[in-house]
């Protein structure tokens, strides 16, 4: 089936009706629109499609990506043409090479004035907000909303419109980097890691259409776009959403999200406290390290043959170690022998008790007089204490909890498809449930004040 | 005790701190040619802080997505690391800080504890519990009481006197806490949606602004407090944004001109069709001798900046990986920089096969002294 060209932009009108093909298991699009860096493979539907069918290096897009992973950072401009100028000692970096490099484009061009805004630039701070034109603000989201993209900013954050006089657009929330890589650990060793990609395409998904939806905002988001500039108090998400992204996301995690956010009583399970490190005293992760059962271990491997040896080149697999053969300064496991230090479990088809990464052999006996090479310990000699040693908190059984999920690459493959279809469906009310009265504000030209639908509009009346 | 000058991109010029030997091995994950520290985390480095000027040695401790902190003894004169300990935590460490006479090390991990490391005995016992990952970590030297403070994501701040299973204070967040900085006596907390709180703590956490709207449009990523010019006590704070922007906001603000953003780690190539890139902010740091900073960004390059002069004094090559932390010495002779993954790009682009690398750049009090003041 064709896949619909708009449906990737996020752009589709037709929604579930459209004749063509809207792949699930991304986002509504996706990171497309991001351009060629390293986003067309965030969200896309398209590549975690076929990754759920256990093909993962055979993808042409990722394994590009692969090849250069690191494509997202280059600077064009970059250190090239920097030897040249260093020696002034006013060359700074990258900027125009001027002699004294006021900071580019931003003391220089606005200095007490905060004013940052493309299509505002010509406004002070001093401007009231009344006195800005509604299609200028609406110009100055739009102008956001396309650098947000354009320049690759990190999707999942909240904004702000006029930074120093306003709150966010109630609907994006802040996650951070550290929290979906936390995310992405914990579910790893959780062994739901399609699970969190799911979750997390499905999350990339909302921010992008929620994005397009203030590009082009409905008569009644344009209202509440204008509001929130200007400082007024809105509540809730202006794009319909009634569940969190952040709770969408942070579902993978035990105990759902509601833990990790402070609601629960979680705490209870603080034992431990003041304990020596050695002991395992926190409830994180239900126990996973350290206990995990032989006999898991070797279905395990079992399954490693279905996904081939794609996946140990795949997001989470490591090649051997990277040669730093029995110096075990930090307790590194001196067996090279194996083929992985897989950070999240190994490939390791020899069926060899992979050493992952928190499965080496702990740091033990440390020596305190200084000096001496080797003082961590470079054997695997578990549970040996030294002068100042403590026991082994991390045996090798540890890495089995890691290799488990290896399964998880090459079997599931259907978790990618539920989460994102979920959202789609709670940004417009259906044209059939509206009452008249709520049609007949949805389709007037402004609202009435005191007749506001509380709900969204539905996909009909948007534009 | 200082060459000249170091030309920034000179190849040879390293005459620092750490003498006439350049660093072996440039390279091009080595684009400065600064000193690698030997055995680097085996994973991204969240954290870096350098121990206090009581110890008459200089002691490095750094936390890593492995689950581990680590401590490496610098060589003031040589640039040479030495690997002296590690402790481990049960989930990655997202950061790192020293108690005020250099003896014990504090770590915040996802495993929801923070530890205290007593490097004598090298013994580590948790001594604080949250509900959720604890992101920062701070210690608080105040001459009435010592505590630590630990901002988690699950929306409390929260002190501890080591002792005690319970907290000496617990205050209620209104959004999870992605960044803080301590400079007694003042504390300031960023969070997620844009909010900051400041607090200060002569008597206890008090708080002085709560829920402060802060002049930056996207995520909060990492924040730093600044002395005023006089070293007295802390002035403001830098806050650095997933959006290629800092912003200096003094506190309190003499006028509000005071206060200011400025564009960092962005890419130049912007035209007319296309968007320039823009990266993170990953952290901030400010030089204990002059105050002016230095910001570590997603896109690999660190640089550093004269907030009072409103200039850029350097920028750096490119890593092959984005800078995730920062930090200098006492003294301000160490820049320490660490080059790992950001998850910037989320998980397609981890890449762990990739080193980690931290370097350590003997010619801060050089190449961080503002130009245009006479000293």
């Amino acid at each position: 089936m064709v896949v619909c060209k708009y449906y990737m932009k996020g752009d589709c009108k037709f929604g579930n009706q459209c004749r063509f093909e809207h792949p699930r298991g991304g986002s509504g699009g996706g990171y497309s629109g991001y351009g060629g860096g390293g986003y067309q493979s965030y969200g896309g539907g398209g590549s975690y499609g076929s990754r759920g069918s256990g093909n993962y290096g055979n993808n042409g897009q990722q394994q590009s990506n692969y090849k250069n992973p690191y494509v997202y950072h280059k600077d064009t401009s970059g250190g090239r043409n920097y030897d040249g100028r260093g020696q002034g000692g006013g060359g700074g970096g990258g900027g125009g090479g001027t002699k004294k490099v006021v900071f580019r484009d931003s003391f220089g061009s606005f200095g007490g004035n905060q004013n940052q805004f493309g299509a505002l630039s010509n406004l002070s701070d001093q401007t009231p907000n009344d006195d800005i034109k509604e299609q200028d603000i609406l110009d100055a989201i739009k102008h956001d909303i396309d650098e947000w993209e354009g320049s690759k900013i990190w999707p999942l954050s909240s904004y702000r419109p006029n930074k120093s006089r306003c709150g966010c657009v109630p609907g994006f929330e802040d996650i951070s980097p550290d929290e979906v890589r936390f995310l992405a650990y914990t579910a790893e060793k959780e062994n739901k890691f399609d699970q969190h990609k799911a979750s997390f395409a499905s999350v990339l998904g909302i921010y992008k259409r929620q994005r397009d939806m203030l590009r082009k905002p409905s008569t009644d988001m344009k209202a509440q776009l204008i509001n929130v500039f200007r400082g007024g108090q809105t509540s809730g998400s202006i794009f319909g959403n009634t569940e969190s992204t952040v709770q969408i996301l942070y579902s993978t995690l035990p105990g759902g999200s509601s833990q990790a956010l402070g609601a629960s009583t979680f705490g209870s399970t603080s034992t431990g406290f003041g304990s020596k490190s050695s002991s395992n005293s926190s409830g994180f992760g239900g126990g996973t390290f350290g206990n995990t059962q032989p006999g898991n271990l070797g279905g395990t491997f079992g399954t490693q043959g279905q996904s081939g040896g794609g996946a140990s080149a795949g997001l989470f697999g490591k090649p051997a170690s990277t040669g730093a053969t029995g110096t075990g300064l930090f307790g590194k496991p001196a067996s090279t022998g194996t083929t992985g230090t897989g950070l999240f479990g190994k490939p390791a088809s020899d069926g060899t008790t992979g050493t992952g990464l928190f499965g080496k052999p702990v740091a033990v006996g440390i020596n305190d007089s200084g000096g001496s090479s080797g003082m961590f310990g470079s054997g695997g000699s578990t549970g040996q204490t030294g002068l100042f040693g403590k026991p082994a908190a991390f045996g090798s059984s540890q890495s089995s909890s890691f290799g488990m999920t290896q399964g998880d690459f090459g079997s599931s493959s259907s978790g990618g498809a539920g989460a994102s279809s979920r959202s789609q469906g709670s940004t417009y009310t259906p044209l059939s449930e509206l009452t008249p009265e709520e049609k007949e504000q949805f389709e007037a030209t402004s609202f009435t004040l005191g007749k506001v639908p509380s709900r969204p509009p539905p996909m009909e009346l948007c534009r | 005790m200082f060459g000249p000058s170091a030309g920034f991109g000179g190849a040879t010029s390293n005459t620092g701190l750490f003498g006439q030997t350049t660093a072996a091995g440039g390279g091009t994950h080595n684009p400065m040619k600064d000193f690698e520290v030997t055995s680097p985390p085996d994973d991204s480095i969240s954290s870096l802080a350098f121990s206090p000027g009581t110890l008459p040695m200089t002691f490095l401790i750094g936390g890593s997505w492995d689950n581990n902190v680590r401590c490496w003894e610098v060589n003031q004169n040589t640039g040479a690391t030495v690997p002296k300990a590690q402790q481990t935590h049960q989930g990655p460490v997202l950061d790192v800080c020293w108690n005020d006479d250099g003896t014990k090390v504090f770590s915040a991990s996802c495993d929801k504890t923070a530890k205290m490391w007593d490097l004598n005995s090298n013994q580590a016992i948790q001594v604080a519990q949250h509900d959720a990952p604890i992101k920062t970590v701070h210690y608080i030297k105040s001459p009435n009481y010592s505590c630590i403070m630990t901002g988690s994501w699950d929306r409390t701040l929260k002190f501890w006197d080591t002792r005690s299973p319970n907290p000496m204070a617990n205050i209620q967040l209104s959004e999870r806490c992605f960044c803080a900085d301590v400079v007694y006596p003042s504390a300031v907390v960023g969070l997620a949606g844009k909010k900051i709180n400041l607090y200060r703590l002569e008597s206890g956490p008090q708080e002085v602004k709560v829920n402060q709207d802060s002049p930056l449009k996207f995520q909060h990523r990492c924040v730093a407090i600044f002395q005023d010019t006089k070293k007295t006590g802390p002035a403001g704070y830098a806050l650095g944004s997933i959006e290629g922007r800092c912003a200096i906001q003094f506190e309190p603000a003499a006028t509000p001109k005071d206060n200011f953003t400025f564009k960092c780690h962005r890419s130049n190539g912007a035209s007319s069709y296309s968007y320039q890139d823009i990266f993170a902010v990953n952290a901030i740091a400010f030089h204990p001798e002059h105050g002016t900073l230095a910001t570590a960004g997603s896109n690999g390059k660190f640089s550093f900046w004269d907030k009072d002069a409103r200039t850029k004094l350097k920028t750096s090559e490119e890593m092959e990986n984005p800078i995730t932390a920062c930090a200098f010495d006492a003294k301000g002779n160490i820049f320490a920089y660490a080059v790992s993954y950001d998850w910037s790009k989320g998980h397609e682009f981890y890449n762990p096969q990739k080193k980690n690398y931290i370097f350590l750049r003997g010619n801060a009090m050089e190449e961080l002294r503002p130009r245009n003041r006479k000293r």
